[in-house]
């Protein structure tokens, strides 16, 4: 079944009962029928989210690490599951989407990042007060100095050569695939899927197909840019 | 005002993010069209993603219970610790711990159901229950004021 985004902390409409975060029991049911589909959907989120921040910011993390540490919130107190208002797959897509950015928005800040640090839930500590400290808490920076801001600049500069890299190789694949290089032109139009299909006037199927192309070679690209085979 | 363009990375995080919702909003069965493509058994994934959430919900819960037993553990290290002071005999111990009873009526019905007669309380019950009083906060004001 296709998912729908939506806001993974709901709040409840005025005069609704206030809905009950998931406990562990409804989560292992959750986990328990999730049907090959639903795993499917997990696992290429998580890769395409791994592509998406570039190998810097997933800091030597995979599609896996992205998915536990996703888990790992569920089940803490800082997110949770309310079960009546979206299923549990849809839940964690949103909640790998999320890690994901937050990741990405650490290394930005953080030039300066452990290297292949482990989950951050597993470095987790918690101080004399009983309050759980994150490894990455006082690393951000607002203000950098002379040499962050160079190094920072740097990075940003080998990212911007990558893509443009990326985008070339991108194009000349479809070269001769006019379906395809006018799906990229409607994806960097900020046109939706929808719009695509109707500007373009590709069946659902053709769309399907002309998508899966895209999906295969950019997959390619990317494990042959990061050196790895998805896992 | 022509629009700002948009850098190499905005546009290939751009094309990833369109991807990335394609997957999300996709019917299953092209999910795993596009798995058994990539040469993966879908029902392998199935299996192997299923284990792996089961895994750390396990430990997390083990973490969670770990946490529990020493935290408890803590509170009856504060209360064996005495961190309040008991009144010296035998007599005036019994005393205070009847009139907590007497103060707290609900507990009252509770320990008379289960002892019969309070009589049969020996001191070194009511020394663990007056304890226990103490950290629930049960003990007479002036009591509690004793305590460090």
């Amino acid at each position: 079944m296709a998912l729908e985004p939506v806001k993974t902390n709901p709040k409840a409409s005025p005069g609704s009962p206030k809905p009950a975060p998931a406990t562990p029991a409804d989560i292992r049911q959750a986990i328990e029928v999730l049907t090959p589909e639903d795993t499917e959907r997990i696992r290429q989120t998580a890769q395409n989210r791994i592509y998406q921040i570039g190998a810097p910011a997933a800091n030597g993390r995979d599609a896996d690490d992205l998915i536990e540490e996703a888990f790992e919130r569920v089940l803490g107190e800082t997110r949770h599951w309310y079960k009546e208002r979206v299923g549990f797959t849809q839940y964690l897509v949103g909640v790998i989407w999320s890690i994901a950015s937050e990741w990405a928005g650490y290394r930005e800040r953080n030039k300066n990042l452990p290297e292949f640090a482990g989950l951050e839930s597993q470095l987790t500590k918690t101080d004399n007060e009983g309050k759980q400290v994150s490894p990455f808490d006082g690393l951000a920076t607002k203000d950098l100095n002379p040499e962050q801001a160079l190094a920072q600049a740097e990075a940003n500069a080998e990212r911007e050569r990558h893509s443009e890299a990326f985008i070339k190789i991108i194009r000349a694949e479809f070269a001769d695939d006019v379906a395809a290089s006018l799906v990229i032109d409607g994806m960097l139009d900020d046109l939706d899927a929808a719009e695509i299909r109707a500007t373009l006037e590709l069946s659902e199927k053709e769309f399907k197909a002309t998508m899966r192309r895209i999906q295969r070679h950019v997959k390619k690209l990317m494990e042959q840019a990061n050196g790895t085979k998805g896992a | 005002m022509a629009p700002k363009e948009r850098s190499h990375t905005e546009r290939f995080e751009k094309i990833l993010d369109f991807l990335g919702d394609h997957i999300r909003s996709a019917p299953g069965d092209e999910l795993i069209e596009a798995a058994r493509e990539e040469g993966r058994d879908p029902g392998e994934e199935n299996t192997r993603l299923k284990d792996l959430l089961l895994k750390r919900l396990k430990l997390h819960q083990q973490r969670t219970l770990t946490e529990a037993r020493e935290a408890y553990e803590r509170e009856l290290a504060s209360i064996s610790r005495g961190d309040f002071n008991l009144p010296d005999t035998p007599v005036e111990r019994r005393a205070l711990f009847i009139a907590t009873l007497a103060q707290a009526s609900q507990l009252q019905s509770a320990f008379t159901m289960q002892h019969r007669d309070l009589s049969e309380f020996s001191d070194e019950d009511i020394v663990a229950n007056l304890k226990k009083f103490h950290q629930l906060g049960l003990l007479p004001k002036s009591r509690n004021r004793d305590s460090k």
